[in-house]
């Protein structure tokens, strides 16, 4: 059982890893891989303070390799494993001799990938230890909950109701606190917003 | 000079300042929430916040809209908090004061505009300030074209907005 993660705690983590070859594994749906590897490399850069290197793997091991190696870099963000055979995952397990960044490196895996890692490449699941994690999504956005208790809140500070707020910002009579911005999001009305 | 003057004039410096220097565009809300859980993180780190690192994130909220032809995200830390009650979620520091801040963002084109933000730190009971404020007016307002925009206030016996 793999321990679930926020891209929050993830970062959190990286930031607080010590300088050197550290490797961990992110589990993801493959769909939502490529807007993870967008985020990531994003992300990555300000808690590491160093630049993010992205590698779209093809089905060759040895340019894989090559593109570690080559790569300036000091952390790189690997994926799209998912043409990877038994093959491929052992001849990158015994060239993990040549795998090695200054920084580190995660790599983006879908279930199917990530059982082919832990199957095939033993070395290398050795190497990353428990630095295993799935991704719990969307921890970031408000819940159902959080937002309707930031409408009551806005009820009762202002003593108006959402339809007079959006009646307000129809008319461009709403008042310019910021916190009516805020509401009108939270009411998906945000084309009103400065308009 | 006169307490009121003194706090006027530095109102003043603050402003010009802070609007000079504090970049009004992002790469995303989410690159900028980013380096805001990064420097809280290390503001836990360095006991400059009373949290643990795990409480930081949950206090970090999204909102998203993007029903309509814009796309506007809020950021916030904290709950909204106007009536300054302490048992609602927020930041608090190391000397006991504590706050929190909405910040809210335009994607809709690159890069991503800051449209508006408030944040407001309380002090302790001793200390003869007890709050203030930064607030960054939604655009196209009657204050905008008096400068008012960004405006500062506390509470030192009386309210004063700048």
């Amino acid at each position: 059982m793999l321990k679930s993660i926020s891209i929050d705690e993830f970062l959190q983590r990286i930031g607080s890893q010590p300088n050197g070859n550290v490797w961990s594994v992110l589990v993801v749906s493959y769909s939502d891989s490529d807007e993870l590897v967008e985020e990531l490399k994003d992300t990555i850069s300000i808690f590491t303070e160093c630049d993010v290197g992205v590698i779209y793997t093809k089905n060759e091991v040895s340019i894989t390799v090559d593109k570690i190696q080559k790569y300036s870099e000091d952390y790189l963000i690997i994926w799209n494993f998912e043409d990877w055979s038994d093959r491929n995952w052992r001849t990158f397990d015994q060239m993990r001799s040549r795998l090695a960044k200054k920084r580190g490196v995660v790599l983006v895996l879908s279930q199917k990938s990530v059982k082919y890692m832990f199957t095939y490449a033993p070395n290398i699941v050795s190497w990353i230890g428990s630095r295993v994690y799935t991704l719990a999504k969307d921890t970031e956005l408000l819940t159902k909950e959080e937002r309707q208790r930031k409408l009551l809140t806005l009820h009762e500070w202002s003593g108006l109701s959402d339809r007079e707020i959006i009646e307000l910002a129809e008319l461009r009579q709403l008042p310019p606190d910021p916190e009516y911005g805020e509401w009108l999001v939270l009411l998906g009305r945000e084309d009103l917003i400065g308009r | 000079m006169d307490g009121k003057s003194n706090w006027e004039g530095l109102c003043k410096q603050i402003q010009q300042r802070t609007l000079q220097s504090v970049p009004m565009t992002v790469d995303s809300a989410k690159v900028l929430r980013s380096q805001i859980l990064k420097c809280l993180t290390e503001a836990c780190d360095d006991g400059i916040l009373k949290h643990k690192i795990n409480e930081i994130y949950t206090l970090l909220k999204l909102e998203i809209s993007n029903q309509h032809c814009k796309n506007i995200k809020n950021l916030s830390g904290g709950e909204l908090n106007f009536k300054r009650r302490r048992d609602l979620p927020h930041f608090e520091r190391f000397d006991g004061s504590w706050f929190d801040f909405g910040i809210l963002l335009d994607e809709t084109n690159k890069p991503a505009i800051i449209i508006g933000f408030h944040f407001e730190i309380r002090f302790l009971d001793d200390n003869p300030i007890k709050f203030l404020r930064f607030d960054l007016n939604l655009p196209e307002h009657n204050n905008q074209d008096k400068g008012k925009r960004f405006h500062i206030s506390r509470w030192a016996g009386k309210f004063i907005t700048m």
